[in-house]
């Protein structure tokens, strides 16, 4: 089997390559024997990755106290209305640094240190992030002056900068948020010239067989950031372990740091500190009262060490190379510093509506049948579904932008055909690019030498999927934009306009590179080593592709376009304004599907909520318990995909017997129920950066049990799910915070709060979810079989009352795939409901146009949850006279057989207009 | 609604209220009357609502009832009367969605879609025409099975008087054909034995002459023509051995590198196999294919299976051979490892009636042949002259060998001197040698062997008749099933193997294990429709085991479905033609009348309404 290889111990399989050869046959069957015996825990390769011991420049820095090494000279500081900056001493080499502080207008304020004068330490680009907020600035005052420190303010925070040694102290409100080399593990390593008795690993450092040439030597930064009284630290994705970053001090692994380099890692763990495919440096700290956040700024290789005591959360940030480039977001709560970290990495791309559906993947649909097979099981299972996905086998030799001819001879009229019941295809598209020359991306790239180089200035060539490649320098505005044009409809044959992208492999994976990616001496555009730029490597292709589909849809419609739709694995700060990404290869397991949670969670408190996990786990083959569960789970995701591995068993969701059928079809169509609520919350990701999924300490700041919690989680402030994370499970443990109110989203009974949590009973028929009261949520409840055919559907609107017999929420609605909604082609109404009475006004916000769309759809049920009883019922008068009697009916068409709520039938409401109705009783 | 009125009128259905509802299924038209002014809800929460409610565009029944025409339930059917095809019930949800589910286009609003229905229908008739061909076809094979069945009970009852006399003949001139055999090959033996002192002469004679020879050539000499690529590899391996051995450790190269962490994603095993089969190579755009194979395939091949295969190298330029054609090559050699754990859908009707066909006829002219053949041969005449001929066969011996010489000329290509007969050790030496079977040795060896073969065959005709003639047992009607006899029939599931051997036992195997045998012949039911096989092997707690294969009526003899419903209880479904009926062939007949009688009219209204 599968894994049986994967388990092998490289050892084994080196040494087979040195035995005679005539024996070798008979070692390989031996082999096979011995691998028959399942290693599941041997199946990261733990030693094939570097770890801080491993690595000269975390070695050399971690926990390395730098004495009072680094001071501030006194006299050199000149504050400049928002600007501070001053010259740091590195007093044991006689080197200055500049220091600048500059408080931004949008909530944070920007600590840069870098080598004075300058010497061309890599920054960087400013295209990674948004511009505009470079400029809005906040002016400091200078608080008081002394000859050991500046005390500095600027709005509700407070800057205090201590010279001897260095450090930075950073309150909001008068609560301590930040200190910044408070234990002087602060480091900035110059560059200088070669010395004969330099350590080793300064110049030039091994590892399995590599050998990294350091042309440029040791340059090296470790930021030492501590969060003074918190005890609760969350993000710098990607690696799959708990919300509450634990401490890296403790038991394997978890004595490791955490490290961003983004990598292909094989089969990773469920549990583990290990970073994986993409990398943000955010880090979010909260307590009761206060969340405060800090982003630097630096695509190198980056370790972090988390180490909790009892009155702080310490962390040690060391990165390779770059600059200290450090934004520290003081807006006070999670959203506003999600908020501010938005206004520098920008917002979440607005997604096409249809992105929102389900997606069904497989390496690999083999063949146009097996597609059209496959599409209509879904009709004739009546499971909706938006996308079709062909992995790297519809490909003729991994060459991307090509077709298998013999599988898939007519590509066009198989996407036209999906098309014609409202659903698009998705091809796979991979940076690297086979050498062959008679392969045109290939030879196009050659001639114009759009390649990432090797250290001796020719191109680049390692092994991938299609065997010897190029890697295409995507970090070269020029390259993107050449890879840009070959996604129109005249290039790339065999595409439609129904046609989007999926970028694998972009961390970049290379397969014979150290730790399964690109030497670190290799060179981009402008000369840039990879050292440098390693993790904006995924974002930039990911940027190009994305591009080249905004450049398709501006062909084929003009005046509005098409919004992009790629996926990416690899990811960094500002992944968010390109597209959504996935948390790569995990497996059929329940432990799998629980960490899927946490690593979600934690990408949306970064910036990056567009995401999901595979659902049934990408190795191995789950049963019908964990694929009904994970499908349960994964219509919350805000990226919901199904996806498998080449050698798993078939897993479309018919194929596990009636009764699982039956509950994933439940569960796919709550999914598409919930799209206008996804959808609206969506767009307030686009326009402020909220994510779409969170924490419950999130919505709930104050409550301190549930800081940690990550066993549930809210979608939006309105729902919140528990997902079953284990086998056989008959009754789970439920955690509703107080302060709320609480009803069941399919049965529309009110449930208690309860200081602690309450067991809670489950079937295999539905996981619990609750609708928190406060809340109106739009639903659309007919199931269609894609979001497409959902267009003309009318709405229901759930109103699910608060103590105070109060609730509010609002739609967006436009076209769901262009443009035009920049233009204020969108329609956006704030429902609210107070004193009995349920109005709709349109929405407005600064920042964006005001909506001008109308469309004919209509509200045609309103649901009440927790409407004080009345003996007589209610009638609701609708514009203030015609008045109609509400009636008893299900919360949800998904589970009619409940009649708990209250119902307005066929209002008649339309969804663009104002008005209001009124409830009264009888 | 005005043609959806027409239809209905036409299709001879008394209109009720209900009928003029969007999407109501005419055998619930009674639900929807309308009586009283309400409708009930036909199932789930009992709930009775004004019938102005049905198809309201909002859902208030829990089974979705209330809404037959819109989209508003969950759980709602919407009837497709798809005049002049087949009616179809819809899910809701596929009301009013803007995709044209119902070929005459009901499920959408009027004017979006385009009545399909006729070429539906003709369609379906095509494929109504085929299956009545087929079942027509099936009916005939039947006859013959009778046929067959009667001929083979007339030649056993032919054979049964004189078997046991036929059978003492036959054993004694086996006997003689032996003996003379014996004597040839130890004449043979004497003559090999002076040669063999001859040549062992001449051979230390030889030796004596090389004896200055370097001990590499004398090794070379004496390897065979075949092992040459072999000992080829030897030599290359020995020279990397040593080159290994100087240099210490050998670093893997950036490919073997690339390759093996590619191999981690796929298990691939049968990689090794397909490169290692000569054919993958015979073809010659393929000449090198271990390259193009790396090119195409670089996750599937396993750098392990590489290396034990040892024979690939990997030019940095990679020369632009056919590699599609080896790609796809390369496909249809995989084994279908995840195909196997597929569950594709069951094709659908047509496609199933075109594989249909296409067997038909590949199965039609194989049987043909075969029957003809058996009619030429003439299997009476064959009977009655087969006492006669066993006579004339054994007289006309040598002669019918001759001209089988000259039927079947000797190859050319010298022999090389491999013993590889079953001949006792002492007889090893002569039949070596003796090959040539126009030798008196060689003569006499056919005849024996050809003796034998006939006595085997007089042995399962005696075991034929004592199993089917002298034992009473039951072969159905004209004991067709006859025509099976000492026939076996086999199904692969995804563990077990279940094989049924008419009139002999049933059996269950897993992989190559043993196989358990779960049940013996026991009969028919009544109906001939099923077949039992009782009394197998002992099962723990439970007794014999047991089969029970149900029969239906299919184009050849096909074995599946084979399971265990309760514990070493069996069951199995297979197909035959001897239990088709001309009654089923006569129900298709009346459908295709009715399909032409109404074809007109349909073709006629459904003109209209698009007028």
């Amino acid at each position: 089997s599968a894994t049986d290889y994967k388990s092998a111990s490289p050892n084994l399989i080196l040494l087979l390559g040195f035995t005679e050869r005539a024996m070798r046959a008979a070692i390989a069957s031996l082999l096979l024997v011995v691998l028959a015996i399942p290693q599941h825990a041997a199946a990261f390769k733990e030693n094939e990755f570097k770890k801080c011991a491993q690595t000269s420049f975390c070695s050399r820095n971690r926990n390395v106290h730098q004495g009072a090494n680094f001071d501030v000279v006194p006299a050199s500081i000149v504050l400049n209305t928002a600007t501070i900056t001053g010259t740091l001493l590195n007093k044991a080499f006689g080197k200055h640094l500049q220091l600048t502080v500059t408080s931004h207008a949008d909530g944070f304020v920007r600590v840069l240190v870098d080598e004075s004068p300058s010497v061309g330490r890599y920054q960087v680009p400013s295209d990674v992030l948004v511009s505009g907020w470079e400029n809005k600035k906040q002016g400091f005052k200078e608080e008081s002056r002394t000859s050991a420190a500046i005390t500095l303010s600027t709005g509700e925070t407070k800057v205090v900068l201590h010279f001897q040694p260095f450090s930075l102290a950073i309150s909001v409100k008068g609560v301590a948020a930040l200190q910044i080399n408070s234990r002087n593990l602060f480091n900035f390593e110059h560059r200088r010239q070669k010395q004969e008795d330099d350590p080793a690993g300064y110049w030039e450092e091994s590892w399995m067989g590599h050998t990294d040439s350091k042309p440029k030597g040791p340059e090296a930064i470790s930021l030492d950031l501590v969060f003074p009284s918190f005890q609760h630290v969350y993000g710098i994705p990607e690696r799959a372990t708990s919300l509450s970053l634990r401490s890296t001090n403790g038991a394997a692994p978890y004595g490791e740091p955490y490290r961003l380099y983004n990598l292909d890692v094989f089969e990773y763990l469920d549990d583990h500190p290990f970073g994986l495919y993409g990398s943000i440096p955010v880090m979010l700290a909260h307590k009761k009262g206060l969340t405060v956040g800090v982003f630097w700024l630096n695509a190198a290789e980056m370790f972090v060490d988390v180490v909790k005591t009892r009155s702080e959360v310490g962390t040690q940030w060391i990165a390779e190379s770059g600059i200290v480039d450090l934004f520290v977001f003081t807006g006070g709560s999670a959203p506003a510093v999600l908020s501010s970290y938005a206004r520098v990495a920008g917002t979440t791309a607005l997604p096409q509506l249809f992105s929102l559906g389900y997606h069904q993947c497989r390496w690999n649909y083999k063949d146009e049948a097996d597609v059209k097979m496959v599409d209509s099981g879904f009709d004739s299972h009546e499971i909706p579904y938006d996308v079709l996905w062909l992995d790297i086998e519809h490909t003729n030799g991994k060459r991307y932008l090509t077709w298998d001819s013999s599988l898939f001879p007519r590509p066009v009229e198989m996407q036209e055909d999906l098309a014609s019941r409202g659903r698009q295809m998705v091809t796979i598209v991979d940076p690297h690019v086979k050498r062959d020359s008679s392969y045109y991306i290939f030879s196009e790239a050659e001639t114009a030498g759009h390649f990432v180089k090797n250290k001796h200035g020719s191109d680049f060539d390692g092994w991938c999927w299609p065997g010897s490649s190029s890697y295409l320098d995507v970090t070269s505005p020029v390259v993107r934009d050449w890879w840009a044009q070959q996604f129109t409809l005249d290039k790339y044959k065999g595409s439609t306009k129904h046609l989007y992208i999926w970028n694998d492999m972009n961390e970049p994976s290379v397969f014979n590179g150290p730790e399964i990616t690109m030497q670190k001496d290799n060179l981009h555009y402008g000369n840039v080593e990879h050292r440098d730029n390693h993790n904006l490597f995924g974002i930039y292709y990911h940027m190009g592709t994305a591009e080249g589909l905004k450049l398709r849809g501006s062909q084929v419609d003009p005046e509005n376009g098409d919004r992009p739709f790629v996926l990416s694995r690899a990811f960094f700060s500002g992944t968010q304004r390109v597209g959504p990404i996935w948390t790569g290869d995990n497996a059929a397991q329940w432990s799998h599907l629980k960490v899927s949670v946490p690593m979600l969670l934690t990408l949306g408190l970064t910036g990056l909520p567009y995401s999901g996990a595979d659902v049934g786990g990408f190795f191995g083959n789950p049963d019908a318990e964990l694929m009904t569960r994970w499908y349960q789970v994964g219509i919350y995701y805000p990226f919901f995909r199904g996806h498998a591995h080449l050698e798993t068993q078939r897993r479309e969701p018919w194929l596990f017997g009636e009764d699982t059928t039956a509950r994933i079809r439940t569960a796919v169509r709550g999914r598409y129920t919930l799209l206008p609520y996804i959808y609206t919350l969506f767009r307030f990701a686009n326009t402020s950066g909220l994510p779409i999924l969170r924490p419950l300490w999130y919505e709930f700041p104050d409550n301190e049990d549930l800081f940690a919690v990550e066993e549930e989680f809210m979608v939006g402030s309105a729902m919140l799910v528990k997902p079953i994370v284990a086998p056989g499970v008959s009754s789970v443990d439920v955690t509703l915070p107080a302060g709320a109110r609480w009803y069941d989203a399919l049965s529309g009974a009110m449930v208690p709060p309860k200081t602690r949590s309450q067991r809670v009973q489950v079937t295999m028929d539905a996981i619990p979810v609750y609708y928190r009261g406060g809340n109106i949520v739009p639903l659309r409840e007919r199931p269609r079989r894609s979001s497409v055919a959902q267009a003309a559907d009318p709405y229901t609107l759930v109103v699910a009352l608060d103590d105070k017999g109060e609730a509010s929420g609002s739609l967006y609605v436009d076209d769901g795939r262009s443009f035009a909604f920049q233009q204020g082609q969108y329609l956006h109404r704030d429902f609210t409901f107070k004193s009995l009475k349920l109005t709709s006004t349109v929405r407005l916000e600064s920042g964006v146009p005001n909506g001008t769309l109308t469309v004919p759809t209509t509200i045609e049920r309103v649901v009440f949850l927790g409407l004080p009883s009345s003996k007589r019922g209610y009638k609701a008068l609708i514009g203030g006279k015609h008045a109609v009697q509400l009636e008893t009916g299900p919360l949800t068409m998904l589970a009619p057989q409940h009649e708990n709520a209250v119902v307005l039938r066929k209002p008649g409401l339309q969804v663009s207009y104002d008005w209001q109705v009124e409830i009264v009783a009888l | 609604m005005q043609a959806l009125l027409l239809l209905t009128l036409l299709a001879g259905v008394v209109l009720t209220h209900g009928n003029s509802l969007r999407g109501v299924n005419p055998d619930l038209a009674s639900h929807y009357s309308g009586h009283g002014g309400t409708f009930t809800c036909i199932s789930g929460i009992p709930k009775t609502i004004p019938f102005a409610r049905v198809n309201d565009d909002y859902c208030d029944c829990s089974d979705g009832s209330d809404e037959p025409g819109t989209s508003a339930c969950h759980n709602g059917r919407f009837y497709c009367r798809n005049l002049g095809h087949e009616p179809r019930l819809l899910a809701s949800a596929f009301v009013d969605d803007g995709v044209c589910d119902c070929c005459d286009g009901a499920d959408e609003a009027k004017g979006k879609c385009q009545n399909t229905c006729l070429q539906a229908a003709a369609v379906r008739k095509e494929a109504l025409r085929g299956k009545i061909q087929l079942h027509e076809h099936m009916l005939k094979t039947k006859d013959d099975y009778v046929e067959r069945a009667r001929a083979f009970k007339e030649e056993l009852q032919l054979k049964a008087p004189t078997i046991e006399e036929d059978i003492a003949r036959q054993q004694a001139e086996v006997q003689n054909l032996k003996a003379e055999v014996t004597r040839l090959e130890e004449e043979e033996a004497a003559r090999q034995a002076e040669i063999a002192a001859a040549n062992q002469a001449a051979e230390e004679a030889r030796r004596a002459d090389e004896a200055q020879q370097t001990a590499v050539q004398a090794e070379d000499s004496g390897s065979g023509q075949g092992e040459d690529a072999e000992s080829a590899e030897t030599v290359d391996n020995h020279a990397e051995e040593v080159q290994g051995e100087s240099q210490g450790e050998r670093e893997e190269t950036p490919e073997e590198r690339g390759r093996r962490i590619a191999s981690q994603w796929t298990s691939d095993p049968e990689a090794a196999a397909v490169e290692g089969q000569p054919e993958e190579h015979l073809n010659a755009d393929d000449s090198d294919g271990g390259d193009d194979d790396g090119d195409d395939e670089g996750h599937y091949d396993g750098t392990m299976d590489d290396d034990a295969e040892g024979q690939f190298d990997y030019p940095d330029t990679e020369a632009e051979h056919t590699e599609y054609h080896s790609e796809r090559h390369h496909r249809q050699q995989r084994p279908e490892g995840s195909a196997m754990a597929e569950e594709r859908p069951p094709p659908s009707e047509w496609e199933d009636l075109m594989m249909f066909l296409d067997l038909v006829k590949q199965w039609a002219a194989r049987w043909m042949h075969t029957f003809s053949k058996i009619l030429r041969d003439g299997i009476r005449e064959d009977v009655l002259a087969h006492r006669a001929k066993i006579k004339e066969r054994s007289r006309s011996r040598q002669q019918r060998w001759e001209s089988a010489k000259q039927a079947f000329p000797q190859p050319s290509r010298p022999r090389t001197a491999v013993a590889v007969s079953s001949s006792p050790p002492a007889a090893s030496a002569v039949a070596a040698v003796a090959t040539d079977p126009s030798s008196p040795l060689g003569l006499a060896r056919t005849a024996a062997f050809t003796a034998e073969r006939q006595l085997q065959q007089l042995q399962k005709d005696r075991e034929n008749i004592g199993t089917f003639l002298n034992r009473p047992m039951d072969f159905g009607p004209d004991d067709i099933f006859l025509a099976l006899a000492n026939k076996c029939f086999s199904s692969y599931q995804t563990r077990w193997t279940y094989e049924v051997c008419m009139f002999e036992k049933a059996v269950q195997k897993e992989g190559n294990s043993n196989a358990v045998t779960v049940g013996r012949w026991y009969g028919f039911s009544e109906d001939y429709k099923v077949m039992y096989f009782s009394g197998g092997d002992e099962c723990w707690n439970v007794g014999p085991r047991s089969m029970t294969v149900y029969l239906s009526c299919g184009l050849d003899e096909r074995l599946s479905d084979g399971e265990e419903p309760s514990t070493c209880a069996y069951s199995a479904k297979m197909t035959t033609p001897a239990v088709c009926t001309q009654a089923e062939l006569e129900e298709l007949q009346q459908q295709m009348v009715n399909l032409e009688a109404f074809e007109d009219e349909v073709r006629a209204q459904i003109m209209k309404d698009e007028l």
